[in-house]
């Protein structure tokens, strides 16, 4: 579920069931054009949908984190800190455009970025997603 | 919101178009959600249309060719199809997924697998621990081929109206499961 779907009681009354925090990261570097970023915005949508839509029992997407800049890697784990403070047990950081494979993301525990999905896998996204979140559940 | 099915009482005015919709459905979360609120601060979804059946009144009475007859057998098989869909004011196009199989009278029938629980989506034997089960991966609901709950599911899971035509399997609107009964 997304975060607004949620209202003070409903949240009260199941939050123990959701135990996950999704954080898109658009990445946006400040350059696009306003179609550019809309794009963008609408491919996170898309992948996020993968990751949502099995998962609407368990995982809370959270506001997106737009932009990517000097000083993000410390910014994203700052957040990821944070949420896990509040009491969630695992965050995830996902994005569509970005690759964030060593970019020492290290407070998250998963990284899902499509562009390296792409460049690793044979597998369908969807499958790869899958594992990997699943893996994230049963360690 | 968008693969849930919310019942509105009163459709607003002048729907908005598809793009108009999937934008600001976006910006749910992209803005911090203020623009949604403002948007449909009247039909807030609550937590239980997680688990409600996706189709609804505009879905009723319309089936969707999905599987060939001869491929379906005693061991459920997955299945995606698209369907046009309108979700309150919302006209979109759903991804849906059955589980297939005909049972020992050699009837067909196919299962939703949206958790009854919180709305995750299980799997057809996807836990060693409980062979031959639908297993949720979200908090471990169990079910069996017919649907029937075992464990932490309230409900057992919704199936899809069935029909046969031709040599070809039809699928309706998600209705409440009449499978687990037919055993009992
Ligand atoms: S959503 Fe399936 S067990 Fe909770």
């Amino acid at each position: 579920m997304k975060f607004s779907d949620f209202t003070a009681e409903s949240w009260f009354e199941n939050r123990k069931y959701y135990d996950t925090c999704l954080l898109p990261y658009t990445g946006l570097s400040g350059m696009e054009s306003p179609p550019e970023a809309a794009e963008a915005l609408e491919r996170l949508r898309d992948f996020l949908d993968l990751v949502e839509k099995p998962y609407q029992g368990r995982i809370v997407t959270y506001p997106a984190l737009q932009y990517n800049g000097t000083d993000s890697t410390a910014y994203v784990n700052e957040i990821c800190r944070k949420v896990k403070s509040s009491g969630f047990q695992y965050v995830i950081v996902l994005s569509a455009d970005i690759s964030l494979a060593g970019t020492g993301i290290v407070e998250s525990d998963l990284v899902l970025s499509l562009p390296d999905i792409e460049a690793s896998q044979n597998k369908a996204v969807r499958s790869c997603i899958r594992d990997e979140i699943e893996a994230l559940w049963n360690r | 919101m968008s693969s849930h099915n919310n019942e509105h009482e009163s459709i607003p005015q002048g729907p908005p178009s598809w793009k108009e919709m999937s934008r600001r459905q976006f910006l749910t979360y992209t803005l911090g959600g203020a623009t949604a609120f403002m948007g449909a601060g009247a039909i807030l979804p609550m937590i239980r249309f997680a688990v409600d059946p996706v189709l609804h009144k505009k879905g009723a009475g319309e089936f969707i060719k999905v599987a060939e007859a001869a491929k379906i057998t005693d061991v459920p098989q997955e299945f995606t199809f698209e369907l046009p869909q309108q979700d309150g004011w919302y006209a979109s196009t759903a991804t849906l997924t059955a589980w297939i199989r005909k049972d020992e009278n050699g009837e067909i029938y196919a299962l939703s697998p949206i958790c009854k629980h919180l709305g995750c989506t299980v799997g057809w034997n996807n836990d060693k621990a409980y062979p031959d089960e639908y297993h949720c991966p979200c908090h471990g609901a169990r079910y069996t081929k017919l649907g029937k709950n075992l464990a932490v599911a309230p409900k057992p899971l919704d199936q899809y109206k069935t029909k046969i035509d031709g040599d070809w399997v039809y699928l309706g609107e998600i209705v409440p499961n009449t499978e687990v009964k037919k055993e009992a």
